[in-house]
């Protein structure tokens, strides 16, 4: 009983304009007063709090929120894959499909999982089996649903890699995962889902875990075929960029309650939540030159173990009044934008816009000192590493891996470099030769004009200091915020005096925007956001001039992450500090760069000012990455058309011959792999590397 | 699989010349004296000369290495030259006994994977229930009380109902059923202890692989709860288990002094503690090199179980 893929979008169409009549039967799934809590041993947290949604058949419905607003734990819940023994999920009702499933056992519900919803994960490197093959993978759905034999099974498993993409499809249903990169197994993931032809896919964070030209292929992927095919999707988010290109409507998720509601063009140009309009505009904008500095939410989501009575956003609300100490319903606002918004005071938010977020217009960016001798200057940096692979018994493949080779640049007193690329592109690999914690193989770094090396690199050291992604893992969690600060004033001997010394932590305490009773504090006790303005405060006490930012605000939700950012932005002004800020978000480091390059496979592609790059990007790589990443704007991601890179990066075994970007490129002839293209002068300060330019 | 395995048996070879290397040079060091032990066991004045002349006879008066070269040389040939005591070939004096210390351990690894992997896994799926905390303190009971106390009170509870297996051994190929009588008991005694290890291992094992994301896939997917435990889980959750088998084994081939003593075998174990008494260091060189390879042995198959368990380890070879 194979399934014929053509005929289906015609009865697709069939079906709605049979239904079209009445408009209930238009929805495939209706939520109502879903409440999810977890039972834990000493307190219980109320994940998701009456939240009522429904998705019609065949849309595309995006549920954005930062973590822990319960975006995650509603979706998990509709087939009652939490935790059964915490998770206590209550509802009204549950009506997929004409039928309430709130009552369902999971026996029941297990008939529905995966045959009409089926689930796509965040982690592609984890949510497939290890131990076993891909074909066992996608076709055990078949076989379970379908009652199909393993052969059938194994030819409807076939056509459907290949309709998600992977390359020979026949050969690959007896590898297994590990044999697959991360954007093949997201793809496998997507095959699995699409199996037994489903009503309703709910993709839960499909991308974040991929880099932005693989994310495009994915998420043009699911769009295609969810719209071919006639599937609703529900699509797990952070990301908003995502949500205004592929969103047909947007729910709004804040601290386990939906705040509001409505198209995904409604949403994005005229938001009604204070949230939603603060989180809009904490986003720095890829397609925008900078409008100043971020808005800011100031402070945390609430404590869902003890969640506030009124409005949920009441402590970070701007606009708050007496009235929103009782918590406010989803009221409709624009029937024809199917909008709706849970806010006493939405007329005002409206009226008001971004402006209720102290934002300053002004260009605060630092100036930088560009008649001064460049802080650091690298030229023709190399870093290699020798790798060897057994293949076989006493046969090795060895080989070099040109992490960074052969680049160039400097940054000036008081500038920010942006360095972006992909993950493997060696941008992380820079900084720490940058910081001599790996010898480069070859080139030189001067450093205020010294030339350093394995001995002078002490001299500097303390010039020079670090920032790292992961705010969870690079604090010890066995000392006080106070030790950790305290250590590297006390081991490098800058202030000998231990009553000086607790001045000097207070007073980078404050210049971090913490309070100085936090360094009695544990790391797991301060958030996220909090624990890098630590990791910043401990990097500022050497008082350095350089500070190599590696990737700071990717582990940090939108709204931390521009705190984050202005912080960064507010001590470069006030103590002239240059930063190598090192980071995959292209958005980001437009907002804060002056300088950006731009990394393919060790190499720099293109080097321009923040603005000339943007707006007028000359390298294929620089032109598809910016063209990869979506915007928050559904009207332009709506008309843009999107050159998406074919494949994936190449193993950095063995690159390409020629220009290492040849294999991908769109513009691609023959030249290309025969020659090596230098950086070279486009204009004033623009190098580009390609022999097209 | 061929040249993953292939690679491993090669393998194995420098890792046994060192244990033989390293068993020589270490027993060389150890003071005491077997001859004098040995002529004064028998009663009686003995001269300096005479234990000498004994001393050269035995070959102990060569220099290091040429008794060196005289045991390497000896190895490949399964010559492990001859016990000092009683000047039979050390080789027969550990294969008479082999054989039921081999025995001993198949068994009671039988009966411990039997017992542990039911009990193992019905705590885990049933964590935190009566079912769980009785398994637990049954297993932790396992680990506390020691083989030996468990096996003298088998013997009384056996002896009670009057079935009083006879002593000593009969070979297994020559009467099945009164040798599994003999054998059952120290089986038990040491199999309660081993499952109890294997079944806490499995039990913490499964927990952690039902909680992987794969696991939720696997649900996601629609898939019988039982599939989902068996295929998906269980594959995943037997690796670490069975490298805790693996060792346990190992060590059962050489370590049941005490039990063994218990039930009166004549096995691995009491042989070890005679050649240590004795000073008998031909005997001892030869039965530390046999454990030694049997753990080498039974890693290698350890190994072999992972890679067949795990694709990951096939592929990176």
């Amino acid at each position: 009983m194979l399934h014929n893929f053509a005929l289906l979008p015609t009865l697709n169409k069939l079906v709605k304009k049979m239904t079209s009549l009445d408009p209930n039967k238009d929805i495939l799934l209706d939520v109502s007063n879903l409440n999810v809590t977890f039972e834990l041993k000493n307190a219980s947290v109320k994940a998701v709090d009456n939240v009522s949604f429904h998705v019609k058949k065949g849309e595309f419905l995006a549920v954005v929120g930062e973590s822990g607003c319960g975006k995650s734990v509603s979706s998990l819940s509709i087939l009652k894959l939490l935790p059964e023994k915490i998770a206590n999920i209550q509802s009204k009702h549950l009506i997929f499909d004409g039928e309430d499933i709130s009552n369902w056992s999971s026996d029941q519900l297990r008939e529905i999982r995966g045959k009409r919803i089926s689930m796509i994960f965040q982690e592609p490197m984890t949510s497939l089996n290890p131990v076993l093959t891909i074909g066992d993978q996608v076709t055990e759905p078949l076989i379970t649903h379908l009652n199909l034999s393993v052969t059938e099974a194994n030819i409807r498993a076939i056509e459907l890699m290949e309709m998600v993409g992977i390359p020979e499809p026949k050969s690959r249903l007896t590898q297994y995962p590990h044999q697959f990169s991360g954007g093949m197994r997201q793809r496998v993931m997507i095959a699995i889902g699409l199996a037994c032809q489903p009503d309703l896919i709910i993709a839960d964070e499909p991308t974040t875990a991929l880099d932005v030209t693989i994310q495009a292929q994915i998420l043009e992927l699911l769009k295609d075929i969810s719209n071919r095919l006639g599937i609703a999707v529900i699509m797990i988010t952070h990301n908003l960029g995502v949500v205004a290109a592929y969103a047909d409507r947007v729910n709004v998720m804040y601290a386990g309650r939906i705040i509001e509601t409505g198209t995904s063009n409604k949403i994005f140009k005229k938001p009604t939540h204070p949230y939603t309009i603060g989180l809009l505009r904490s986003v720095p904008r890829l397609d925008q030159s900078r409008k100043g500095k971020l808005a800011t939410i100031d402070g945390l989501p609430p404590n869902l173990m003890n969640p506030p009575t009124g409005c949920r956003f009441y402590e970070r609300c701007p606009i708050k009044n007496s009235d929103c100490k009782q918590s406010p319903s989803l009221i409709e606002t624009s029937p024809k934008e199917l909008a709706s918004v849970a806010c006493w005071h939405f007329e005002k938010a409206m009226e008001n816009g971004s402006n209720m977020y102290a934002s300053s217009e002004e260009n605060s960016k630092s100036i930088p000192d560009v008649n001064a001798k460049p802080i650091i200057e690298i030229k023709n940096l190399k870093q290699h590493f020798n790798i060897s692979l057994r293949t076989g018994w006493l046969k090795t493949v060895s080989g070099k891996v040109k992490a960074v080779d052969d680049i160039s640049f400097s940054i000036q007193p008081g500038e920010t470099v942006g360095l972006v690329g992909e993950s493997g592109c060696g941008k992380t690999s820079v900084g720490r030769s940058i910081l001599h914690l790996n010898d480069p193989t070859s080139g030189d770094i001067k450093f205020k004009g010294i030339e350093m090396n394995n001995k002078s690199i002490a001299l500097v050291r303390r010039d020079m200091q670090v920032i790292f992604q992961d705010p969870f893992s690079s604090l010890n969690p066995r000392m006080t915020i106070g030790e950790i600060l305290d250590e590297p004033l006390r081991v490098h001997k800058i202030i000998e005096d231990k009553e000086k010394r607790k001045e000097k932590i207070d007073k980078l305490l404050g210049q971090v925007g913490l309070y100085t009773y936090m360094s009695e504090r544990y790391p797991h006790e301060l958030s996220g956001g909090q624990r890098q303005r630590v990791g910043i405060a401990r990097a500022l006490s050497m008082e350095p001039k350089l500070i190599i930012c590696d990737e700071p605000v990717s582990a940090l939700d939108v709204s931390v992450q521009a705190q984050i950012i202005n912080l960064l932005e507010d001590l470069q002004k006030e103590l002239g500090l240059s930063y190598l800020f090192i980071a995959h978000d292209l958005a980001v480091v437009r907002h804060i760069s002056h300088k950006v390059i731009v990394m393919y496979l060790g190499k720099i592609m293109e080097v321009a000012e923040e603005s000339m790059l943007y707006s007028n990007p000359q390298h294929p790589y620089t032109k598809a990455l910016l063209d990869a990443a979506p915007v928050p704007d559904p009207e332009i991601e709506k008309n843009r058309k999107r050159i998406i890179l074919k494949g994936e990066l190449p193993s950095p075994l063995n690159p390409p011959k020629g220009c290492v970007f040849s294999s991908r490129c769109p513009k691609f002839s023959d030249e290309c792999s025969k020659e090596t293209p230098e950086l070279a002068k486009f204009k004033n300060d623009h190098f580009v590397s390609c022999i097209k330019v | 699989m061929l040249k993953y395995a292939l690679k491993r048996i090669l393998l194995m070879f420098p890792t046994l010349l060192a244990v033989a290397i390293i068993v020589f040079l270490v027993l060389r060091v150890v003071p005491g004296d077997i001859v004098a032990l040995k002529l004064t066991a028998e009663g009686g004045e003995v001269t300096l000369e005479q234990i000498e002349a004994e001393k050269t006879r035995l070959g102990l008066n060569d220099p290091m290495h040429i008794q060196f070269i005289k045991y390497m040389s000896g190895l490949p040939k399964g010559d492990l030259g001859i016990s000092l005591w009683t000047e039979e070939p050390v080789s027969e004096e550990i294969s008479a006994r082999i054989g039921l210390s081999f025995e001993l351990a198949l068994l009671s690894t039988f009966l411990a994977v039997l017992i542990a992997f039911p009990l193992g896994t019905f705590a885990a799926l049933y964590r935190g229930t009566f079912i769980d905390y009785i398994i637990r303190l049954l297993t932790i009971g396992g680990i506390a009380v020691p083989s030996f106390w468990l096996g003298m009170l088998l013997i009384m509870l056996v002896l009670s109902f009057g079935n009083l297996p006879p002593l000593g051994t009969v070979s297994l190929f020559v009467d099945p059923l009164t040798n599994f009588n003999q054998m059952i008991w120290p089986a038990i005694s040491v199999g309660y202890r081993y499952s109890s290890v294997v079944a806490r291992m499995l039990r913490s094992s499964i927990l952690e692989v039902l909680s992987e994301d794969y696991i939720r896939t696997a649900r996601a997917k629609g898939l019988y709860e039982k599939i989902v435990i068996v295929k998906h889980g269980m594959r995943n959750a037997l690796l670490p288990t069975v490298t805790v088998i693996g060792l346990e084994f190992a060590f059962l081939l050489g370590g049941l002094v005490v039990t063994e003593t218990v039930f009166n075998l004549n096995g691995i174990g009491k042989l070890f503690v005679d050649s240590v008494v004795r000073n008998d260091l031909n005997l001892l060189q030869g039965l530390v090199l046999t454990v030694a390879t049997s753990f080498v042995v039974i890693n290698l198959i350890v190994d072999l179980c992972y890679a067949a368990l795990d694709p990951r380890i096939r592929y990176q070879s």
